[in-house]
């Protein structure tokens, strides 16, 4: 009773803002619907966009639910990028046996780390919106637990081939189950490997295996223990986002920049080498029939690595860069100069991609001698110095933990669940000298503070070691740790009636942070090197929600939530990479959010419309560019950014004739921008305060990079003769360019007045064009000897090759006010036709 | 219950419409006006100048055309404008030659600008050109008003009412002495080589004339300047009392007409007692028998002359003399002249031509040039009269002359004052 009064004080404090659940479905999804494959790794932000953050975070909700809207709207509009409700995907959480995925730095999971095991992922319990959890307190966006336990993994063995061409052109996996044999124990082992040598983008390429091993040993009746281990290393070639010059020269919306010849072979300047191997030890204890507790242990250490070209006293070699494209030469008297670009931008291969070739030529032919060489007076090395190298940046983390969570079945209406987690969590961030590219050596100084300060030790990466001479497989740059270490707990009670479900939660965290610099930098002498400041944040959430059964076919939800949540250590620190510097004023982010659902479930129609207000209060941003108008490398960070999120998701899935399926998803929304933030500049040289108290206009701005607007329509038939074929309609509108925060201040637009063209040139959004694409998808299964089985299945997304679908982009950060279209927007397009068809063979 | 479903599904419906339909304004920083009262013509803001300096400290805009920019070079931080009521300079703190250009209209902000004249040239100066000017629009065509030299001359007061206007010019030429200063080598619009200012002259043709000054940094200074007669168009500016005019670009310098004015484009008179001055050359093909300059019976002018009698005997050989290339790319009806003299038995001296002068004799292609040489022996020079060179417009062209003597019999050839002017 006492909780029946606890969930009404919350929805009546949260009967503003209501929100829904959703079906909740133990849910193994079937390859037919192969949206983990073939799902490109899109980023589902602006921010992976941007190219400083992940990109291999698509959302588990996505791949997973059944849910009548997730599940098509996974399959069809994640080609365009669309985010479920316009959240990031830090607003999902992902858990394996319990333990929580998402890492603690960009709060996003990291599907990559796990990528290939799909016979595993796929059994997954999913909920989406907010929801019950007796994991752990999932937040606005909804939870996928991974069921990695070897004892309930479908005994028999699987073998697969799939063939496509995006990311990857095969794809080899295996899978084998014992089952729980006679001896208590279970055994799991899965592997895989994903190959292309080049991706549906030219220039990448996909190089991945991966490996799954769980055993679990029943002890007796209460006690159960597991193990998990598993990995998967992954090379691969990158795919850049350009401005639409670069399309239209090349006749190419999936042009790559990131690639150039080498000696007549193609090379990407942009490798991702990631490998985070886990374990986690897990004890499942059934202490009675009502009460199970489950706990564990995890140990995750390993490495990503991102190469990236960088060059001293040279001209930037990115073809792409704004100099090295035509418009560049736009200015009349420049017409001879602008012919030739265009000319060779579409007849030489060369000037359309990086020129590895003059880069190995310019690091060869230059000759230079480094006096007092690595600190040593005296010490002089001569050799070619580089001019252009490619460094891999690298995050190794290393997290540990432990994990325990225990649901205690009150009454037969009742359920009590609760669970702590310990999480400690350390990057250590540096820089490797991959390849110098033929040259000898390069010297570590920053060229940006040796063109800014007289002072030659200003330059130097390390005053510990000047001078540092740099050869292939030494760290260099900077080099500094994160530390996050992370207590947090959470109780939940369920309780259902005839008419009336509900459940409520309450969470309570310690997030704290720091940063500890391992390289003393000439620039920061003082602040570069040892721990800063300990930051801790102390952080809760309430969630609640409530279920009417009109009847058992007509249901109405209801969800509330107010979360806190520490901010990421990405946007604490002024800039990470050179000081201990952080944010003043940083806050922990307010989460408010609500949904309101109308379910129907019949077995021919299931429906569901959600109406859902999501605010996200009190975010901090921080970002590092080059500030045309402060003429210098700056350091912004804005703080109190609030983003509003409002919109319906419909999902229907109509069963006209035992054999033929209509479904239909539809979802729109305004994600936009709810505040004016506030803004501090500083220079990336030096402590320097450029601007302080800036203001950004920003409430009303859309949050790009999406379509808030999609639609699918589909119909399938299923023969009885174990086939099936089915299409997809889908369209997508109200796509918006990510909208860069200081053309929306007061100072961006100064001296100009109302009637100049700039000022609407400044601020106006851009909205990309709408567009639709067909899907379609065929199946079939053969039943050999009554017992094995082989099915054989193909998916075609984009059937119609549309090229010319953007779907989201961003405007750069560098700008010139008075002339917006010299850094025009990076813009991102859809694939044209891919496939992907699988054929396994279970056993 | 189906009622009750019907509602719910009405008010949920009610509630999706309500939740997408508001549509919100985007917000925006303040955005400053400009009220008209604020924005004064380009005539208005010269009459502000009554004699002395002064800081411009209202909130005032003018608009205007850009009729002069900084691409050639010819000026350097420093735009033209210019409105339907009159035009006016101004001196920027940076240069603009990679933001404005002719036919962008522009706004400039005058508050914190100063409006003063340098000998009596009225300007707007200390005019940040990335703060202060703003370009509303590109390919604004802006027509220069036709005048005379000596309209823009007639000082009302101390100032030109042609001040920083943009005009055009007709039937003007350059000054022979500007034209062609050197034998055969035009003159440029300035000195590119020691990147000097130069002035040169045009002249109407009531002999007004009019200082054109181009900058030793434009791009067009080593340029050579218009031969013929034509318009000219460029910006009017004033230095103390001498008018001055500006040109954007040699292309609106069309002076490719007749002139009234002939001017001698090549002239060897050999009056300077040298045969080889002003690149002219001979070279031996047969034998060392050289041309060289005399003035036996001429009164003292000299001439150049060629013999292969030693005064015992004939001496084989064939000797060429070479003019300077001749670049025919500026002269509208090139025509060439001479004067020649021979004597005694021999082979003629023939007159060739060519557009593809090798270097060597033996090896370039010749067409033999059909002047009219001396035809009849005995002392006293014969004039050839007119020969149009006209068919060599647009081109380079070597004229050479091959003297030809053998053992047994030789011409004496005298050849004088071989002229190539613009007709």
């Amino acid at each position: 009773m006492k909780s029946v009064k606890l969930i009404v004080v919350v929805s009546f404090l949260f009967s503003v803002s209501l929100k829904a659940q959703n079906d909740t479905t133990v849910n193994s999804v079937a390859d037919t619907n192969f949206n983990s494959e073939l799902l490109p790794q899109f980023s589902t932000s602006l921010n992976i966009l941007d190219e400083e953050s992940d990109n291999q975070d698509v959302s588990g909700l996505l791949q997973s639910s059944r849910d009548v809207f997730t599940s098509i709207a996974g399959f069809n509009f994640s080609a365009a990028r669309f985010r479920v409700r316009g959240y990031d995907s830090e607003n999902f959480q992902t858990l394996m046996n319990g333990v929580e995925m998402n890492n603690p730095e960009s709060g996003r999971a990291i599907w990559a780390y796990w990528g290939g095991l799909n016979d595993i992922t796929r059994y997954q319990e999913s909920k989406n919106g907010i929801t019950a959890s007796q994991y752990a307190f999932s937040g606005i966006g909804g939870f996928s637990n991974i069921n990695a336990r070897a004892s309930d993994q479908r005994t028999g063995s699987r073998v697969s081939y799939g063939s496509a061409n995006r990311s990857y052109n095969h794809r080899l996996m295996f899978t084998h189950s014992t089952g729980l044999m006679a001896n208590g124990l279970a055994v799991t082992v899965s592997g895989s490997g994903r190959y292309s040598n080049e991706g549906y983008v030219e220039g990448t390429y996909y190089r991945s295996g991966s490996y799954f091993l769980s055993i679990e040993k029943k002890i007796n009746k209460k006690h159960s223990l597991g193990f998990v281990a598993f990995g998967a290393p992954t090379v691969s070639g990158g795919q850049s986002i350009s401005v639409q010059e670069a399309y239209d020269l090349t006749g190419d919306n999936n042009y790559n920049a990131y690639w150039g010849y080498q000696n007549g072979k193609k090379r990407n300047s942009r490798v991702r080498n990631t490998h985070v191997p886990m374990m986690m030890l897990n004890h499942y204890f059934t202490l009675n029939e009502k009460t199970q507790i489950n706990t564990s242990g995890y140990f995750s250490k390993g490495k990503n690595g991102r190469t990236r070209l960088s060059w001293y006293d040279a001209a930037d070699p990115r073809p792409d860069y704004y100099r090295n494209l035509p418009s560049y030469y736009s200015n009349p008297g420049d017409e001879a100069l602008f012919e030739l670009y265009t000319n060779l931008w579409q007849n030489d291969v060369n000037t359309q991609q990086m020129d590895f070739d003059q880069m190995y030529f310019a690091n060869t032919k230059n000759l230079h001698s480094v006096q007092d060489a690595n600190g040593e007076i005296g010490n002089t090395v001569t050799g070619n110095r580089a001019k252009y190298i490619i460094e891999e940046e690298r995050r190794d983390e290393t997290r540990y933990g432990i994990n325990s969570s225990f649901t205690h079945k009150q009454t037969e209406n009742l359920m009590l669940s609760g669970g702590i987690n310990i999480d400690m969590y350390k990057s250590r961030n540096f820089k490797v000298m991959n390849d110098l590219l033929g040259a000898d050596y390069w010297v570590d100084v920053d060229r940006f503070a040796e063109r800014d300060f007289a002072d030659e030790s200003a330059a130097q990466s390390n005053v510990e070691i000047p001078n540092h001479i740099i050869k292939e497989g030494d760290e260099f740059g900077y080099n500094y740790d994160i530390n996050i270490n992370t207590y947090k707990g959470f109780v939940q009670a369920e309780g259902t009636s005839a008419k009336i479900d509900w459940f409520t939660a309450l969470s309570l965290s310690n997030t704290s942070f720091w940063r500890t610099g391992n390289m003393k930098s000439g620039l920061f002498q003082e602040d570069s090197k040892g721990d800063s400041e300990k930051k801790s944040f102390l952080n809760y959430g309430v969630k609640a929600g409530a279920v009417y059964k009109i009847t058992g076919r007509h249901l109405i939800t209801a969800n509330g939530a107010y979360i806190t949540r520490a901010p990421q250590t990405r946007n604490s620190f002024v800039s990470a990479r050179s000081r201990n510097q952080i944010v003043d004023n940083l806050e922990s982010e307010k989460i408010l959010s609500g949904d309101l659902n109308y379910l129907v479930r019949y077995p021919n129609v299931k429906v569901r419309l959600t109406g859902f207000y999501t605010n996200i209060n009190d975010k901090t941003w921080a970002r590092s560019f080059y500030h045309e108008d402060l003429n210098t490398f700056v350091n912004y960070v804005m703080t109190g950014v609030n983003q509003n999120f409002v919109g319906v998701e419909l999902g229907a899935e109509v069963k006209i004739t035992s054999t033929i399926e209509v479904t239909g998803a539809f979802s729109t929304g305004s994600y936009i921008y709810s505040s004016r933030p506030t803004v501090t500049i500083s220079q990336d040289n030096s402590t320097e305060l450029l601007a302080e108290n800036r203001t950004v206009y920003f409430e009303n701005y859309k949050i790009g990079g999406m379509p808030q607007t999609a639609a699918s329509v589909g119909l399938k038939y299923s023969s009885p003769k174990f086939w099936y074929v089915g299409v997809n309609f889908n369209y997508f509108t109200d796509i918006y360019l990510d909208a860069n925060p200081d053309r929306r201040t007061e100072e961006a637009i100064e001296g100009l007045v109302a009637s100049d063209p700039q000022v609407d040139e400044i601020l106006a959004q851009t909205k990309l064009d709408n567009g639709y694409t067909i899907n379609a998808f065929a199946g079939k299964s053969w039943r050999i000897k009554g017992k094995y089985y082989l099915r054989l299945n193909i998916n075609v997304n984009n059937v119609l090759d549309t090229k010319d679908l953007a779907t989201g982009g961003f405007e750069q950060l560098r700008y010139d006010s008075r002339n917006v279209g010299r850094f025009p927007p990076k813009i991102g397009y859809m694939y044209g036709r891919t496939y992907f068809a699988m054929v396994s063979f279970t056993f | 219950m189906m009622n009750t479903n019907k509602y719910i599904l009405l008010s949920l419906l009610t509630i999706v419409v309500a939740f997408t339909s508001c549509k919100k304004d985007y917000d925006s920083p303040p955005i400053q006006s400009l009220p008209t009262g604020n924005i004064i013509s380009i005539d208005s803001l010269r009459n502000m100048y009554v004699g002395t300096d002064s800081i411009i400290d209202m909130d005032l805009s003018i608009f205007g055309i850009v009729t002069a920019d900084e691409l050639s070079g010819n000026i350097y931080k420093m735009l033209f404008i210019q409105d339907e009521t009159n035009a006016i300079k101004l001196e920027l703190t940076s240069s603009s030659s990679n933001t404005f250009f002719i036919g962008d209209k522009v706004r400039v902000s005058l508050k914190g600008a100063r409006l003063y004249a340098y000998k009596n040239m009225i300007a707007i100066t200390d005019l940040d050109p990335d703060k202060k000017i703003i370009k509303q629009t590109t390919g604004e065509a802006f027509v220069p008003e036709l005048v005379s030299i000596d309209s823009i001359k007639n000082l009302n007061g101390v100032y030109s009412k042609y001040q920083a206007r943009l005009v055009r010019i007709d039937a003007v030429e350059f000054l022979c002495s500007d034209v062609f200063s050197c034998p055969g080598v035009p003159s440029t619009w300035a000195d590119a080589i020691n990147q000097a200012d130069e002035n040169r002259t045009i002249e109407d043709t009531l002999g007004n004339s009019l200082l054109v000054r181009s900058s030793g940094f434009s791009s067009f200074a080593n340029q050579a300047l218009p031969t013929g007669k034509g318009s000219i168009i460029g910006i009017v500016s004033q230095y103390n009392g001498d008018m001055q005019l500006t040109i954007r670009n040699p292309a609106e310098a069309k002076m490719n007409e007749i002139r009234y004015n002939q001017c001698v484009y090549l002239q060897k008179d050999f009056n300077d007692e040298n045969l080889t001055s002003g690149c002219w050359t001979q070279q031996n093909v047969v034998g060392n028998i050289d041309w060289y300059v005399d003035d036996i019976g001429s009164n003292g002018s000299p001439y150049a002359v060629i013999k292969n009698y030693n005064g015992s005997s004939n001496i084989p050989c064939e000797t060429w003399l070479i003019s300077p290339n001749l670049d025919l790319t500026t002269l509208v009806n090139p025509i060439m002249s001479l004067r020649s003299d021979m004597n005694y038995s021999g082979p003629a001296l023939e007159a060739y031509i060519t557009t593809n002068y090798t270097g060597d004799v033996t090896t370039t292609t010749w067409s033999a040039l059909p002047i009219n040489l001396d035809n009849t022996f005995g002392w006293g020079f014969v004039s050839s009269g007119d020969l149009s060179l006209s068919s060599y417009v647009n081109q380079n062209v070597t004229i050479a002359f091959k003297y030809k003597g053998s053992s047994s019999d030789g011409s004496t050839w005298e050849l004088d004052d071989i002229i190539v002017q613009d007709n």
